[in-house]
């Protein structure tokens, strides 16, 4: 009587530790993988931020008139010299359709805004769709234009963390 | 005490703390190179930005330390610190001689983040080259 007692208390006491750290493990597992996933995305987001507005301030765009003849855009770029930018270029963007200028300037299925200020912070211009979204990430670049410094401000922002699906069209 | 029952306990106690401190390194990793590789290039755009910026308007090829200055204050964002090394260099017989060197900015200093990039760029005098410039910057987090 008195072995299986303890037997039972050393199994209870053995099962409770074991479903402790199971209990952990999957807990820590799942938190993990969340926390990839997450990251993935928010990769994902970072790195649509740095090529389009790389794309934006060190390419005129395809054609490099694309301006001047809107049914031939292919790409949109607001250069006119190493991160010089067109004034004309972005009043064409800023009035672009929304869903075609995301599409020419490849964000995915992520939304863009483009805010263009002075040096001290005066609103130039603006282009895409002010952010509502619970994630954003922002890239401020330093440029020129019309001989004047100018910054630009890329926010490419979403409702929910997903991975970036490039649309057909 | 039976002790078989215990050994087989702490067995997959160890084994779970050595599952859990893997999946902990994990998430730190994921966590650390988020911040620091965007951090990092943030910081290098802007950096390459300013020595853009300063070229395009001409600020750069003058060489005048309070003007360089001045353009890096107006845009530099206000959480990050900048120094500025230019140097130019005149093609003397084949030979480049170093001319005229200058600093903006703060000295260099320890950050969490800290980067640094370099660019080079000429002058020129009636269509012909006049002199050979490096402009090398540090960036970091105040």
């Amino acid at each position: 009587m008195a072995r299986g007692q303890l037997f039972t208390t050393d199994y209870v006491i053995g099962v409770a530790v074991f479903i402790l750290m199971l209990a952990s493990c999957l807990f820590v597992w799942q938190k993990t993988a969340y926390r990839i996933q997450e990251d993935f995305a928010f990769n994902g987001m970072m790195n649509t931020a740095k090529r389009a507005s790389e794309q934006l301030v060190t390419s005129s765009g395809i054609p490099a008139d694309w301006e001047d003849n809107a049914g031939s855009v292919r790409a949109v770029g607001l250069a006119a010299g190493d991160r010089i930018i067109s004034p004309k270029k972005f009043a064409k963007l800023a009035a672009m359709d929304y869903n075609t200028s995301k599409y020419y300037l490849g964000v995915g299925n992520h939304d863009f805004y483009i805010k263009l200020m002075n040096s001290t912070g005066s609103l130039y211009g603006e282009a895409g769709r002010t952010p509502t979204g619970d994630f954003a990430v922002n890239v401020r670049r330093i440029l020129v234009m019309d001989n004047r410094t100018i910054i630009l401000d890329l926010t490419i922002w979403g409702s929910e963390l997903s991975p970036v699906v490039l649309p057909t069209q | 005490m039976n002790n078989r029952g215990f050994i087989l306990t702490l067995d997959a106690v160890f084994a779970a703390f050595i599952v859990l401190t893997i999946l902990g390194y994990a998430n730190y990793l994921v966590n650390r190179s988020d911040v620091t590789q965007w951090s990092e290039y943030r910081m290098l755009s802007t950096g390459y930005d300013i020595i853009a910026m300063l070229y395009s308007t001409g600020t750069l090829q003058a060489m005048n330390e309070s003007s360089i200055q001045n353009a890096i204050t107006q845009v530099l964002p206000a959480n990050y610190e900048m120094r500025l090394e230019i140097k130019s260099y005149k093609n003397i017989g084949g030979t480049l001689v170093p001319t005229l060197s200058i600093t903006a900015g703060p000295d260099v200093k320890d950050s969490a983040v800290r980067t640094r990039g370099r660019r080079t760029f000429l002058t020129f005098s009636n269509n012909n080259v006049d002199s050979y410039g490096v402009a090398e910057f540090w960036i970091w987090l105040k």
